[in-house]
C-alpha cells in the first residue's frame, strides 16, 4: 500500500533523507568530551531521528580506532521541515591511546534512522 | 433539518473521492522511513612543552623548580620526568625527589656527583609525553 508524503508526492519506496555532521577538538587519554551532532533535514516535512550510531576510522597506523569510543543516540530528536536540530553524544579517547595520537584526528562516519512524516 | 442532513452528502463524497484520486488503496499522510548519514572528526589534543626550570645546587644536592604547564582547554599534566644533563651534554634520570614522574613542580636530588649540570622537564599525562623544557641555568654541585 503506497504513502503519501505531506509534501504530496507519492512515497511508497521512497524514504526521506537528512544529514548528520560534526567535530569535537581537545581529545587527550582519558578525557572524555561531548561531541554535538548537528541533524539537518532538507525536507519540506518533519522528521524524527530516533538513532544515531558512529564509525570511526584509524587515525594513523600507529592510532587506531579502538582507542577511542563514541557513544550512540537512542531517542526521539525533531527536526522541522528545512531545518536543524542538535544532539549530544560522549567521546571518549583512552588511557591505552599512544603517544602517536597526539595532534591527529580520527574520521567518523554517522548513520542515523528515524522517521518522516 | 432536513437541509442540514443533506449538507453531509457532498462531505462524505469528497472524503471518498480523494484517496481514489491518489491511487488504490493510498493512505494520506503516512509516516515513513527516514535514514541520514555524514562525515566527522574526532581531533586530539598536543602536550604542552615543558617551562625551563631553575636550579641551585650544593654539597651533593640539587634543587630545581619549574612551572606548570596545561593542555590547550587547561587541564593540567600529570606530572614530569625530570633530566640532569652534565656538561659534556650526557643526559641522566635523575633521583631523590626527581626519580620517576614528579606530580609537583619541584624537587631535590641527593648524592649527586661534583660537577656542574643542566636541567630539563618533560611533562606526561598517561602514555603521552610533551617536548621537553629548555634547559636550566647551570647548577654546581659541590
Amino acid at each position: 500500500m503506497p504513502f503519501v508524503r505531506r509534501d504530496g508526492a507519492s512515497g511508497g519506496e521512497t524514504a526521506a533523507t537528512f544529514t548528520i555532521s560534526g567535530k569535537v577538538l581537545g581529545l587527550y587519554p582519558g578525557k572524555t568530551l561531548p561531541l554535538t551532532l548537528t541533524v539537518t533535514n532538507p525536507n519540506k516535512f518533519s522528521i524524527t531521528v530516533t538513532s544515531s550510531t558512529t564509525s570511526i576510522s584509524n587515525a594513523s597506523s600507529a592510532c587506531t580506532a579502538p582507542h577511542l569510543k563514541v557513544t550512540s543516540f537512542s531517542g526521539s530528536l525533531v527536526v522541522g521541515a528545512l531545518n536543524s536540530a542538535k544532539v549530544k553524544v560522549n567521546t571518549t579517547l583512552l588511557h591505552s591511546a599512544p603517544n602517536a595520537c597526539q595532534g591527529v584526528e580520527f574520521p567518523l562516519h554517522y548513520t542515523g534512522s528515524g522517521t518522516g512524516g | 433539518m432536513r437541509r442540514q442532513s443533506r449538507l453531509w452528502l457532498p462531505v462524505a463524497a469528497i472524503a471518498l473521492a480523494v484517496p481514489a484520486a491518489l491511487g488504490t488503496g493510498a493512505v494520506a499522510f503516512a509516516a515513513w522511513s527516514a535514514s541520514g548519514s555524514g562525515p566527522g572528526g574526532a581531533a586530539a589534543a598536543t602536550m604542552p612543552p615543558g617551562a625551563a626550570p631553575s636550579g641551585s645546587g650544593s654539597f651533593g644536592t640539587a634543587t630545581i623548580s619549574w612551572s606548570a604547564v596545561t593542555l590547550a582547554d587547561g587541564a593540567v599534566v600529570g606530572g614530569y620526568k625530570i633530566t640532569r644533563y652534565d656538561i659534556n651534554g650526557t643526559g641522566f634520570a635523575a633521583n631523590g625527589t626527581c626519580a620517576g614522574v614528579v606530580t609537583t613542580t619541584s624537587c631535590s636530588e641527593r648524592s649527586v656527583p661534583a660537577g656542574t649540570y643542566t636541567y630539563t622537564d618533560t611533562p606526561v599525562l598517561n602514555t603521552w609525553t610533551g617536548g621537553e623544557s629548555p634547559q636550566s641555568n647551570a647548577v654546581i654541585v659541590h
